[in-house]
């Protein structure tokens, strides 16, 4: 026996799975369906042949996302993930900004060596920040599913964080070589906190090439993941290890290390699985 | 007669303002005045003119809002804004001039 509202349900929940952040648009397209129904029944045709003529002038769930994806340009910076993870990264920027120039202007810090430190963490928290709007995506596909649609978001907002990462990067290890010259009369020295800065400026090519060329959700976030671990350790590895060979300490893992270790091997394992596989309840 | 793909495309956005400078309307109801006013000529695929809208709306040449209609369904209303009425008067401007042209070398 045809059920209208069935099929309704049915169509709702597949093209949510399409489009999960247009739930407005959805609820439109739905309306739209039920006039089309009604107009159809109204002109003399049975429930089920209003309903097939609706859908099939409508247009398929998948053609209908691929026009919705045309438009998600704007969509990395409505996803509540993004939105968030960009605020606190902006209200960061804006405090470490406002701490250098009171240092600057108070004669504790050169400008210069502002410069470089503004440069180089905008540039390393940027990784930060993208790997943790890929925690989000993980955990969100892992538990409930995943659409095309938002890979190519989650693609875009990599490739802006890589982007915006490559050049703070950049600004920093000029900086820091300008600086370096003014007080050594050489520009680059080698230490490991110089190395550190070309290893994350290499890592951005190589994701933002990745980016273009590996469309797989599983890859761009494998690859934010790694991300993360590569900054951690440009960033805080050279600083651990010149203190703990300044000591004479042999390092080993410590407890907040092993957790985050575990932590990753998780998600790495999650991103592994297939779309949904840990949801609480299946869609009839 | 079925017109191509490109010009459906290109006189969607000036039909659907056009449209709403009679009044507030809806997706069903934009796609029945199209279909009406060109006899059946123009065939829209429904799903085609949703992600228009969005665009329209992005552009702040429109605005929507959601109401119960008589009927008790609720239903997504456009109404054109004032940028909109701007932007169809330019948009008039140049089907003016294309159909001029056109008209002038075909000699109508």
């Amino acid at each position: 026996m045809f059920n209208l509202e069935n099929e309704i349900r049915h169509w709702h929940r597949s093209m949510l799975a399409r489009l999960p952040l247009h739930r407005d648009s959805i609820a439109e397209l739905e309306s739209h369906l039920r006039d089309a129904v009604q107009a159809n029944v109204q002109a003399g045709m049975s429930s089920r042949d209003a309903w097939t003529t609706a859908c099939s002038q409508l247009g398929s769930p998948d053609a209908l996302a691929a026009e919705y994806l045309k438009l998600s340009k704007c969509c990395v910076w409505h996803w509540l993930p993004a939105k968030t993870v960009l605020g606190v990264y902006g209200l960061m920027a804006i405090l470490l900004m406002a701490l250098l120039a009171s240092r600057v202007s108070s004669g504790k810090t050169e400008l210069l060596l502002a410069v470089h430190v503004l440069a180089i963490t905008l540039g390393y928290s940027a990784v930060f920040a993208v790997s943790a709007i890929t925690t989000w995506s993980i955990l969100s596909r892992a538990f409930s599913g995943w659409s095309h649609v938002e890979t190519e978001i989650l693609g875009r907002t990599i490739r802006a964080a890589a982007i915006a990462s490559l050049t703070m990067t950049a600004i920093g290890v000029m900086t820091g070589c300008l600086w370096n010259h003014g007080r050594t009369g050489i520009y680059w020295g080698g230490s490991l906190n110089e190395m550190s800065g070309l290893a994350v400026l290499f890592w951005n090519l190589l994701v933002l090439g990745l980016q273009a060329y590996q469309r797989d959700e599983r890859t761009r976030m494998l690859a934010s993941l790694t991300g993360a671990i590569v900054v951690a350790t440009c960033w805080f590895g050279t600083v651990l290890a010149q203190r703990a060979s300044d000591y004479g300490v042999s390092m080993t893992a410590s407890s907040p290390v092993i957790l985050a270790g575990v932590a990753l091997l998780a998600l790495v394992g999650m991103t592994l699985l297939p779309a949904g596989r840990l949801r609480f309840y299946k869609s009839a | 007669m079925e017109l191509t793909k490109d010009l459906i495309g290109a006189s969607a956005a000036p039909l659907i303002l056009s449209i709403l400078k009679e009044g507030e309307s809806y997706g069903y109801a934009l796609i029945q005045r199209v279909h009406e006013l060109s006899k059946g000529e123009i065939e829209w695929t429904d799903g085609m003119l949703y992600p228009v809208l969005h665009r329209l709306a992005e552009q702040k040449l429109i605005e929507s809002h959601w109401r119960t209609a008589e009927n008790g369904r609720r239903r997504k209303y456009y109404v054109l804004k004032p940028e909109g009425h701007q932007a169809l008067a330019v948009q008039r401007e140049q089907w003016r001039v294309v159909n001029l042209a056109l008209g002038q070398l075909w000699g109508t």
